[in-house]
């Protein structure tokens, strides 16, 4: 099946001096999808961002947005939206100043412009702030303003470095319910350290170290939502596993430590229903407490756990 | 590469909105004032403590209000002779005395002090959105080209308001201290070398704009836009003291790009001189704007 992509980059090397911060990245972006990008700090996340947005120049490589070539402002005003990690906005300017001036940039019709702008001002909480001055909102709420400007006028690619960071806990809900609810068009890559927030927003994950593509995958295959299930039980309790092994001879089972009890299993015989009735059922007769029960590893946990990403 | 004139538009205005509600623009326009005014006010009192103690000397009753003295000298042939002798140029000499002397007082003010304000305030506008990481924004909506042109254009205008209300403002001074020197030919005059001077400093907003493209830090932006106009300007005045032919071809050749080339024919008032020194003056800001441009294109934000 053909998956058209929003964003290819191939081979694409930045260089900084001696030092190479990409160095032959090649990752493809389908249509719709919420990509996260991970990887350790000096990686090339935010570069890559950089060199995909035109802020900064290719040594090497091609990126292509939507089959139509490289970024350029003239053609794709309005349909690529960054949000830089570390940019500001000038403090004497007011939140709709801003926003008003990015939308009439973006080619927004004026008569859809105060709609635009309320729109996202909405959704980041900000609209009671719509006419303070920058210098007047804490470091959060300049954040959300730079999350809303990425929005205005619904661009088909979001690009965003460390959204949730300097975000208060209600505002990151939010914004992971805005991400969640985004239009099914609309293509988001986000770069971030923070791998839960990554794993509850995203359905694809890329993984870039040196510079380099190491992974790139769907976020479930990563996790193994559909294959694998943890148990976390009393500390103190002793499962004989033998048992279990015997009635699902395709699944295997083991105590990742004390505590918690893994099963992993292949999604094509089994069903996830099937194996949580049976080891349920199983612990329960033995009167072993059950506390949580969890699908899949965390991606944290993968991704520390694997040297290799 | 089209380029998008209403975008260009949109970052003028609100390059001049953002100006205008800014603390420098109205230091600015509150030295430009307070300067044309108070110069204007200094030059008078002066003038007028010159009749007194001259009408003293003399054993004559002072004139109650200042230019009589000033009236009589500017149309004498002695005086007339030692201006055409300063300015070195005697068709130029002729031209400015027939300009009201509180028009060329201002037009001297503003020819020697607003370059010198472009140059302190014009070279960290785009360096500074550079370093804050705010052109970022800008750049992903508009090509670089639009962003930077709209920013000079945004930058001409404000020079023109401090310019135009300095005029009004030294105008104002003369007339409440010196009726006879400053009807309403005067204040036409003063507007006339306020748009001259707005011109011929489009020369100086190209070379500041143009070094901020190329600098990081709008503080770095600022000394080396002052040093490259100091080098210049002392090529050119070197340029007509050597005298060994190569050094002196050597010389003109780098002062035509001295942005106060023109200077001298934008005092004329006939506009077979300054029309081309003002075609030249923006060119010569285009020159500047556009090498700085074309090192912004290739740089990474």
């Amino acid at each position: 099946m053909h998956i058209p992509h929003v964003l290819r980059l191939s081979g694409v090397v930045k260089r900084f001096g001696r030092c190479r911060a990409l160095d032959g990245l090649s990752l493809e972006v389908p249509a719709g999808v919420a990509m996260g990008l991970v990887g350790s700090n000096g990686a090339g996340k935010t570069t890559s961002f950089a060199v995909i947005a035109g802020y900064e120049r290719l040594h090497a490589g091609t990126i292509d947005l939507f089959g139509e070539g490289p970024f350029d402002p003239g053609r794709h005003a309005g349909r690529v939206a960054v949000m830089p990690q570390d940019a500001i906005f000038p403090s004497y300017a007011s939140v709709r100043g801003v926003l008003t001036y990015f939308a009439r940039l973006q080619g927004i019709s004026p008569s859809h412009i105060e709609k635009a702008v309320s729109t996202v001002l909405d959704w980041v909480h900000l609209s009671d702030r719509a006419a303070a001055q920058i210098r007047t909102l804490s470091h959060g709420m300049r954040r959300r303003v730079v999350i809303a400007q990425a929005f205005l006028g619904e661009p088909a690619l979001v690009m965003l470095d460390e959204p949730m960071s300097g975000l208060d806990p209600r505002e990151v809900a939010n914004m992971r319910q805005l991400l969640k609810e985004r239009p099914g068009s609309q293509t988001i890559i986000i770069s971030s350290h923070n791998l839960h927030e990554i794993e509850r927003i995203c359905d694809h994950v890329a993984f870039i170290r040196k510079g380099k593509l190491v992974r790139q995958t769907k976020v479930s295959d990563v996790t193994g939502r559909h294959h694998v299930v943890s148990y976390h039980i009393a500390m103190d309790a002793v499962v004989d596993l033998a048992p279990l092994g015997r009635q699902m001879p395709e699944a295997v089972f083991e105590m990742a430590h004390p505590g918690k009890l893994v099963c992993r299993f292949a999604g094509s015989t089994l069903s996830l229903q099937d194996v949580n009735s049976r080891v349920l059922a199983y612990l329960i007769q033995r009167h072993i407490p059950v506390f949580e029960v969890t699908r899949g590893d965390a991606l944290e946990s993968v991704y520390i756990g694997d040297n290799t990403l | 590469m089209m380029l998008s004139f209403s975008k260009i538009g949109f970052v003028a205005r609100a390059e001049l909105h953002d100006a205008l509600r800014s603390r420098r623009f109205v230091l600015m326009l509150a030295l430009y004032i307070l300067g044309a005014g108070g110069a204007c006010f200094g030059l008078i009192t002066a003038l007028h403590r010159v009749e007194v103690e001259l009408s003293n000397a003399l054993g004559l009753t002072a004139a109650a209000s200042p230019g009589a003295v000033a009236d009589a000298l500017w149309q004498s042939v002695t005086f007339q002779r030692m201006v055409r002798e300063l300015v070195g140029n005697e068709q130029v000499g002729q031209e400015l005395l027939g300009v009201a002397p509180i028009a060329l007082i201002y037009g001297w003010l503003a020819f020697t002090f607003t370059p010198i304000l472009i140059l302190l305030s014009t070279p960290s506008r785009i360096a500074e959105e550079v370093a804050s990481g705010y052109a970022r924004f800008s750049v992903v909506r508009v090509t670089r080209t639009e962003w930077c042109l709209g920013k000079y254009l945004g930058q001409a205008l404000e020079v023109m308001i401090p310019l135009l209300l300095s005029a009004v403002s030294a105008w104002g001074v003369a007339r409440f201290r010196l009726q006879s020197l400053a009807g309403a030919d005067v204040i036409g005059a003063m507007l006339m070398y306020g748009l001259k001077v707005w011109v011929y400093c489009m020369a100086f907003v190209g070379l500041g704009l143009g070094v901020s493209q190329v600098c990081r830090s709008p503080n770095q932006a600022v000394v080396l836009a002052l040093l490259l106009w100091t080098g210049l300007s002392i090529i050119r005045g070197a340029s007509q003291w050597v005298s060994a032919p190569i050094w002196k071809q050597v010389l003109d050749s780098v002062s035509v790009f001295a942005p106060a080339t023109q200077r001298l024919d934008m005092w004329r008032t006939n506009p077979v001189y300054y029309v081309p020194a003002m075609i030249y003056s923006i060119t010569l800001g285009l020159v500047y704007f556009s090498l700085g441009h074309w090192c912004f294109l290739r740089k990474d934000l």
